[in-house]
């Protein structure tokens, strides 16, 4: 390999951790560096770690309601074509029919607050899935061609 | 990098509030904070410096967003200038920039101010 070229192979990197929002920005620094691995530019990385940020604050507010002795495991898998990442937990799994994505128009005109997470984990990330099993998995993908 | 930093200071006729570190909902309270200290002192004329922000998540949009009705009834306003990249995109793809005036920096801003000042 040429000194200071990046690693464009699959692989896998994963961390596990408490469910604690002092964690949460390991968890996106983790995530920027797995994007920056995978050959994503700065720029796109830092927009998957803040995607990671709000995926992982869902968990510790809603999957775990706030308790913070849970755990967290976050997987990013870097294919040919993407990078994805699984955020694992075993709390309350989220549905994906339950999901109401706000409009913006009515948003903004009406004040309101909160809701915007998953609104912005989508504008940042090309594909989301939500998936239920011995552990709950919120997957995030951010495809090649579209950002790096 | 300390997670989160906020001092404001008082500067030609507005409070520039200085952020530095990164806004998620670890740090988002100590950032309200310091939003609500500035509401409760009556200062409702507001530049929100994000030369020192890495990056804000819906948390801290929320704040924004808690404080702006009580802002704009005191005729004052929350501004925003030197935002990273990232923090613009976030800003501008949820379309908070409609409700929120970013500015280039804190020239530009204060520009803007003066000419909002000035009698026509």
């Amino acid at each position: 390999m040429k000194k200071g070229s990046q690693v464009r192979q699959p692989g896998s990197l994963s961390i596990e951790f408490p469910s604690h929002f002092r964690c949460l920005h390991m968890a996106t620094e983790f995530a920027r560096e797995a994007a920056l691995i995978a050959e994503f530019d700065e720029k796109m990385a830092a927009q998957i770690s803040v995607a990671t940020d709000e995926a992982v604050t869902n968990v510790v507010k809603h999957a775990y309601k706030g308790r913070n002795d849970e755990l967290i495991r976050l997987v990013a898998e870097i294919t040919d074509e993407a990078l994805v990442l699984k955020i694992f937990h075993t709390g309350i799994p989220l549905k994906k029919s339950e999901i109401k994505l706000p409009d913006m128009k009515a948003y903004l005109k009406e004040r309101r607050r909160g809701g915007l997470g998953i609104l912005l984990m989508t504008k940042l990330m090309d594909e989301i899935d939500y998936r239920e099993g011995k552990e709950h998995c919120c997957e995030m993908k951010k495809y090649r061609e579209k950002g790096a | 990098m300390s997670e989160l930093r906020v001092c404001p200071i008082e500067k030609q006729g507005l409070w520039v509030l200085n952020v530095d570190g990164y806004i998620n909902a670890h740090t988002v309270q100590q950032f309200e904070q310091s939003l609500q200290d500035l509401l409760k002192e009556e200062k409702y004329r507001i530049l929100l410096n994000c030369k020192g922000l890495s990056y804000i998540n819906s948390s801290g949009l929320g704040v924004l967003m808690g404080s702006i009705d009580e802002i704009q009834e005191k005729d004052g306003f929350l501004w925003l200038c030197d935002m990273n990249e990232t923090v613009f995109h976030i800003f501008e793809t949820l379309g908070f920039t409609h409700l929120f005036p970013v500015y280039r920096d804190e020239d530009e801003a204060f520009n803007k101010l003066q000419d909002e000042d000035t009698p026509s």
